[in-house]
């Protein structure tokens, strides 16, 4: 499949990180030995690997440079993948590690989504080279100053306020690396907003700044510093401050046309849902599969069914109010559920220098799991993508090892019906037999279960 | 009454004031491997020059409420509430 591992990092001067094989290998740069050194052989980096809230890390301290080992995250995604509440548990994940750090004598020294990951429900610092030790009596700015400050407001709280304010989307931030400057966003708001609680310090005194800095010529002199214990009191309330307006920047969460879909089938009698839910139930209990992949998750009953059976599942989901239900479900129960807001029939590409500094959502997804769920789906993607039945069927043959589970949705349901939109001599004739024939080279029929309601469910394994 | 607290408020106004002075004057760009901004920098400082003017002047703040209401004339409960705030600050200076 295109778009394969990404490049190794490169920006940041004490190491570089790169995919081998089932590890992640940083490689330090010699003249920051000294101190990634120290602080990886530290208790507190102990405490924080012990406690899952940074990626595990094993020490090579070879003769031809030190390297920190990594085990690689199965399926890494990244923030333009995330819903709201996600971000935000990133967020807060990054300040109280900074915090914590502080009164150990570290500090981070960037402050960025990009540094997280997902294990499950769960938000993980991955970039172990962020720590720095605490200078009390820096040579180049205040000891009160949180370098990655603005960093931190840019990449995590300007693009969740302008959600909220302006609902740019999130998955914008695939193309601002860095996040967005207050001044390009001072010109986008009314003055209501540039005036409200939530925007007037990020944005509108930012860049009220800004515009007075650019005409300033910097003078250099020493720093005033304060003693340290005041200018921990300070970088603490700085990030307790940050914390604060991060909440406050958290879109109002709004029910959408499919995050209340199970709730209001209207499709699916109780009956007819409990006959479905045990036929799958049974699929599970019997394969036990260890990684299952449920695609249009929804709000994710399939997937707390999975997870429940003991599997480790990525639930992709294209609808943003959905993601969003579905994540905060995951989070609430602490199920092994990794939340994917993106759409199949359109997957987050490569991004950064030269297409490789990020993988494409496929390249990620492809070939790592044992059973694909694909439950009242296909007919969105046949009827509102126009997907051929057979591409639909070659990316699932991609996307699994072993099995496919899928909810056949003939052309007389409802649902179908009003997918279809009078495209009737398209797709009105399509019917079990054309998936059947799809599957031909690709999988064989295990099981097929007709419900009530006309629909099927299907068993497949991969041929 | 008036009187004294509009002498409070003037010599909270201008601490404030000669603070925001001070950091104006004396900011400078930051050295980093992630971009600091100059605007988000400035921004900072403001909110810790506030923070640190509040941590120096909270017995001040707080007198200017206190003064008010005399603690003699308060319920037993909320005399008990400020006297454990005032250990709280003072537990901030050490």
């Amino acid at each position: 499949m295109i778009n394969g591992s990404p490049t190794p990092t490169f920006r940041d001067p004490a190491g570089s990180l790169s995919l081998e094989g089932d590890f992640a290998v940083r490689t330090i740069h010699p003249e920051a030995r000294a101190q990634v050194f120290e602080f990886v052989a530290s208790p507190f980096c102990k405490l924080l690997q012990d406690r899952g809230d940074m990626v595990g890390t094993t020490i090579n301290d070879a003769p031809a440079g030190l390297k920190l080992i990594h085990p690689k995250i199965p399926v890494p995604t990244y923030p333009w993948e995330w819903t709201p509440s996600q971000w935000l548990a990133g967020a807060q994940l990054t300040l109280s590690l900074c915090a914590e750090a502080l009164d150990q004598g570290w500090v981070l020294k960037d402050a960025t989504p990009l540094n997280i990951l997902f294990v499950g429900p769960r938000p993980v610092l991955v970039d172990v080279l962020s720590f720095e030790r605490w200078d009390p009596a820096p040579k180049n700015y205040p000891s009160h100053i949180w370098l990655a400050y603005g960093q931190y407001i840019r990449t995590f709280l300007l693009p969740l306020l302008m959600n909220r304010l302006l609902s740019w989307p999130l998955e914008l931030s695939m193309f601002k690396r860095d996040g967005y400057e207050p001044a390009d966003l001072y010109k986008a708001l009314s003055w209501p907003q540039r005036l409200s609680r939530s925007a007037f310090w990020p944005v509108t005194l930012a860049a009220r700044f800004d515009a007075k800095d650019g005409d300033k010529v910097a003078v250099k002199a020493a720093p005033q510093h304060k003693s340290p214990e005041l200018a921990l009191h300070l970088l603490k309330r700085t990030l307790a401050d940050l914390g604060k307006r991060t909440e406050r920047a958290m879109p109002e969460y709004a029910g959408s046309e499919w995050s209340n879909y199970t709730a209001t089938l209207t499709h699916y009698s109780a009956q007819e849902s409990a006959q479905k839910m045990d036929w799958v139930r049974g699929v599970l209990d019997e394969l036990k599969p260890a990684r299952v992949l449920d695609i249009g998750a929804n709000t994710g009953v399939f997937s707390a069914l999975s997870a429940e059976q003991g599997a480790k599942v990525v639930a992709l989901e294209r609808d943003a109010s959905a993601a969003e239900s579905l994540y905060r479900m995951t989070r609430n129960s602490k199920l092994s559920i990794q939340t994917i807001h993106s759409d199949l029939s359109r997957p987050t590409p490569a991004v950064g220098w030269e297409n490789r500094e990020t993988s494409s959502l496929l390249h990620r997804l492809e070939g790592q799991f044992d059973l694909v769920l694909m439950l009242a789906v296909i007919h969105h993607l046949i009827l509102m993508e126009q997907i051929p039945i057979c591409a639909i069927l070659e990316l699932a043959h991609k996307l699994t090892a072993q099995y496919l589970v899928l909810e056949w949705v003939p052309a007389t349901d409802p649902m179908y019906q009003s997918l279809m939109r009078g495209r009737d001599e398209l797709y009105g004739s399509l019917s079990e037999a054309d998936l059947l024939k799809a599957c031909e080279g690709r999988f064989h029929t295990l099981r097929k279960q007709p419900l009530d309601n006309g629909r099927i469910l299907f068993l497949f394994a991969k041929v | 009454m008036g009187k004294y607290l509009m002498k409070r408020l003037i010599s909270v106004g201008l601490t404030l004031l000669f603070c925001f002075s001070l950091m104006l004057a004396t900011e400078r760009r930051a050295m980093a491997y992630v971009d600091p901004g100059s605007g988000l920098l400035a921004l900072q400082s403001l909110g810790s020059m506030l923070a640190a003017a509040a941590f120096f002047m909270r017995r001040r703040i707080m007198g200017l409420f206190s003064k008010r209401k005399p603690l003699t004339g308060a319920e037993p409960r909320l005399v008990e509430t400020r006297i454990t705030g005032r250990k709280e600050d003072s537990r901030n200076t050490a």
